[in-house]
């Protein structure tokens, strides 16, 4: 990605905002930027007129109202069924031995023609008239395993089935197929990290090897598709590609003792190595406690403290982390900035706005913070580049001041403000 | 919809009453989303009557999975778009069983008033075939910015991509629309 194109990008959002509401024509929306206007009034025109003639109509309010009363509806009878008690079910008839032989010979029957049609089933690929079988198979696997654990390993089988059927797909030259297993692909990750979260309690580390092998092996597939796969399908390999980087991060996290939830989606890295829980606070969600870390007793909670008249509603930056991802060619960088009140609790709902010194590049990068009080930016692509450095130029929050001055990092790797980063030979 | 931080705070209140079994809660998340799904279905499906069916599906599996829900600092908007993404897959899955190639291509009547320019319908028709033969992200990229008109934000969030990535597939995929509009000509 070029300068050029990075700043004609900016330029073009920033213009699609007053056009798409229609506060100014596409020549108003360009008049500070004449040396653009060449490149961009034609992409405009066309994103104007896509808007006009294929704009989706908003659902009737007929639909609407019939629509959520069979959806309460439905709830309501699946709740109703949910609470009939099953201990007054009970069969009314009775196993005799010439019925037992039948069902027997049934069962084998339907064993063998199935065996026959799952197997034909697993060889599918999308498309095919039995992948459907296939994916409900899979899906029946998931309801029968019992931990999340479980689940997440199954989730990472699955979605290396599905580059196994995208290389099948690609040998077949069936080009048009390999949306639906890129798709497949995604869900199964998108599966895997939601899951990670509510796994925060213990994730034993067989399964985190073998996860992250999984998502390895994902990398190496992916990367080895994108050179086959004709250039308008490579865009879509790349986007599967970041969602198994994500992936990958969230495991590692999570291996590392972190909370996933910290992670904006496709957002942050912690360090290796990093010490993720301050010492004296524990991070582990609410009711959940860390797998072998002791079940604290329950204490009558504390009254939150009442804040001083005297107390200045000031913010800070009090960490920058960096951590690079990818190869030479395709190197990244992510930082998370932490933003913390005076007084030294996180604050949720800074807008963090920052700066990467990349070849010369003047972009703004903006993040907002979680309830962790962290929020991270990215670089994009760095090849070839030796170092890096990012700059906070602002914070913002509806309801504190900023104060740079108290900007600090305890690691030492930055001054609170400007973090450098020297990115591998 | 979606400036405020109030937003995602109702939000997750909504959905915390509605995972306490709160269904009046539920109705609430759908009333603020289903114009927002609903049009999102449309624009990748074309028919009213699927556009409802598939809506009407991806509330019914937001529910069911809303138990396992955690918010994480997405939006609720992001989790109900990959509910309707599966939803769709699954449609277009069961589609290719039921419906001929042509059956698929037929548009959709994008102008009932009949007084309206047939050289405007035809337009729309030649802008939604050079769309339909973009790379998958671009497509979409367009749907979400442009025929939704969906702040980068959110579309950011909704494709698990920064803010500036997505500015930059956006400038591609208008240039590689434009590209093959130019073309078709």
């Amino acid at each position: 990605m070029s300068k050029r194109e990075r700043r004609q990008s900016k330029i073009l959002d920033g213009c699609l905002d007053s056009i798409l509401t229609g506060e100014v024509t596409v020549g108003e929306s360009l008049r500070e930027f004449p040396g653009d206007v060449q490149e961009l009034t034609p992409l405009l025109t066309l994103a104007l007129e896509t808007r006009e003639s294929l704009e989706p109509d908003y659902p009737k309010p007929s639909f609407v109202a019939a629509s959520i009363r069979r959806i309460l509806s439905r709830i309501s009878a699946r709740q109703q069924q949910s609470r009939r008690p099953r201990a007054g079910i009970r069969p009314s008839w009775r196993w005799k031995p010439a019925q037992v032989f039948i069902s027997l010979m049934l069962a084998i029957g339907i064993l063998a023609i199935s065996t026959g049609v799952v197997q034909a089933a697993n060889a599918s690929l999308p498309g095919d008239a039995l992948y459907g079988l296939k994916r409900g198979l899979e899906r029946a696997r998931l309801a029968v395993s019992w931990s999340a654990s479980g689940d997440m390993r199954l989730l990472a089988e699955f979605a290396s089935t599905r580059l196994a059927e995208l290389e099948a797909l690609l040998a077949a030259n069936r080009l048009g197929d390999l949306d639906l297993a890129l798709d497949g692909f995604e869900d199964a990750l998108f599966g895997l990290t939601g899951l990670a979260g509510g796994a925060a309690t213990g994730l034993d580390p067989g399964s985190t090897e073998f996860i992250l092998e999984r998502l390895a092996h994902h990398q190496e597939v992916l990367a080895r598709v994108r050179e086959q796969v004709p250039e308008q399908a490579q865009p879509a390999i790349d986007h599967a590609m970041e969602r198994s980087l994500h992936s990958q991060e969230v495991i590692q996290l999570l291996h590392m003792g972190g909370d996933p939830s910290d992670l904006a989606p496709g957002q942050t890295r912690t360090p290796p190595g990093l010490e993720l829980t301050p010492p004296g606070q524990e991070r582990t969600p609410p009711g959940q406690a860390r797998k072998g870390t002791p079940t604290p007793t329950p204490t009558p909670t504390p009254e939150p403290p009442i804040p001083t008249p005297t107390e200045e509603p000031t913010i800070h930056v009090k960490d920058i982390d960096a951590y690079i991802t990818g190869g030479r060619s395709n190197q990244q960088v992510r930082v998370t900035i932490s933003i913390a009140m005076g007084s030294g609790g996180n604050v949720d709902g800074a807008t963090v706005t920052g700066s990467w010194t990349v070849s010369g590049s003047d972009a703004q990068f903006s993040c907002i913070t979680t309830g962790s009080g962290k929020c991270t930016i990215r670089s994009g692509k760095l090849p070839g580049e030796d170092q890096t450095t990012f700059t906070i130029t602002s914070v913002t929050h509806p309801a504190y001041s900023y104060v740079p001055a108290d900007n600090s990092d305890p690691d030492g790797d930055s001054n609170g403000t400007v973090i450098t980063i020297e990115l591998p030979e | 919809m979606f400036e405020s931080q109030n937003v995602a705070h109702a939000d997750a209140e909504l959905i915390s009453r509605a995972q306490a079994g709160e269904n009046e809660a539920f109705g609430e998340l759908y009333e603020r989303y289903v114009a927002l799904i609903y049009r999102y279905v449309l624009a990748r499906v074309d028919a009213e009557s699927d556009a409802e069916d598939i809506t009407e599906v991806v509330f019914l599996r937001t529910f069911k999975a809303l138990h396992r829900y955690i918010e994480r600092g997405r939006p609720f908007s992001a989790f109900l778009y990959q509910v309707a993404r599966n939803a769709l897959v699954d449609h277009y899955r069961q589609q290719r069983k039921t419906e001929s190639i042509e059956a698929a291509e037929k548009l959709p009547s994008l102008a009932p008033d009949p007084d309206e320019s047939l050289i405007a319908k035809e337009r729309a028709v030649v802008l939604r075939r050079a769309l339909a033969e973009l790379p998958a992200d671009y497509q979409e990229v367009i749907r979400l910015r442009i025929m939704l008109a969906l702040p980068t934000t959110i579309v950011g969030e909704w494709l698990g991509r920064s803010e500036g990535a997505v500015r930059v597939l956006l400038h591609r995929a208008l240039k590689t629309l434009r590209r093959q509009l130019v073309g078709s000509i």
